[in-house]
């Protein structure tokens, strides 16, 4: 089981590298869509299914489309402009496994240290999802109506700009 | 003995980690929005792992799904100024907003 779990933390975060090293753009998006598929079995796997079918269906399909329409309206680099920006990009982005490889090793030797004094009281849960999504919460909706309708606005001007383009 | 709550946790600091280096080194708008996605996923973990340790996981999930609403948003009022500013300054690299520059 705990190799299991280790074998879902790989899933998530190969994907994850790739996403920041990868040059081209539209591979990065690609890879981040693998990281969103990675971790949606990890909340799967901890018993967070509805938060698992959201981000599958929006975090890796709804942000997928609209990363991939917002490359596809912008200008594409010309052959010299990508040579030159090649060395350039991998030069930065180079030493992000050696950081990560660093971060992870000190986090996994000084694990009992770092998380040993989390410790967690298990409760009780007796509301639901739905409850806790519409009866525990007030004012608030409001807010996220308002967001909700910031997007819609976003995703409009994001279209006009396409076609006008066109 | 590695708890289940340890690599969870782990895996939430490596993601922020690389979102927060992605969002420092690049130089593109895009790529910028990329590292602010990556970090968005390992806070949606930390939620999640901390409901699952805690037994309260309606409410970590009711919050998430709440965050994954947001994100959304955000990504997508992000990019249509990044195509706005494509549209205007016909580049996506950072270093070119000057405008405001003193």
């Amino acid at each position: 089981m705990e190799l299991h779990i280790s074998i879902l933390v790989f899933l998530f975060i190969i994907p994850a590298i790739l996403a920041a090293i990868c040059r081209d753009l539209l591979r990065s998006v690609i890879a981040l869509l693998f990281c969103s598929l990675g971790l949606t079995f990890l909340l799967f796997n901890l018993n967070a299914p509805l938060a698992g079918v959201f981000e599958l269906s929006v975090g890796a399909g709804l942000i997928s489309v609209l990363f991939i329409n917002a490359i596809s309206l912008t200008r594409p680099l010309s052959a010299e402009e990508n040579l030159a920006r090649r060395k350039d990009h991998y030069r930065r982005f180079i030493g992000l496994p050696f950081i990560i490889i660093i971060i992870a090793a000190l986090l996994w030797f000084n694990q009992q240290q770092i998380f040993g004094n989390l410790i967690f009281k298990k409760t009780a849960e007796n509301a639901t999802i739905g409850q806790i999504l519409w009866g525990l919460r007030g004012l608030d909706l409001i807010g996220q109506i308002v967001i909700l309708l910031v997007g819609v606005y976003g995703i409009v001007v994001l279209f006009k700009r396409g076609r006008s383009n066109d | 003995m590695t708890n289940y709550f340890g690599i969870d946790f782990m895996a939430v600091i490596l993601i922020i980690c690389i979102g927060l280096y992605t969002l420092v080194m690049a130089k593109n708008l895009i790529r910028m929005l990329i590292g602010f996605e990556l970090m968005t996923k390992g806070v949606t973990l930390a939620f999640i792992s901390a409901g699952n340790a805690n037994g309260r996981i309606a409410l970590s999930q009711s919050l998430v799904i709440t965050m994954i609403v947001v994100e959304v948003v955000s990504i997508a009022t992000a990019l249509a100024i990044v195509m706005l500013i494509q549209h205007k300054k016909n580049s996506l690299n950072v270093r070119s907003l000057t405008n405001l520059k003193g």
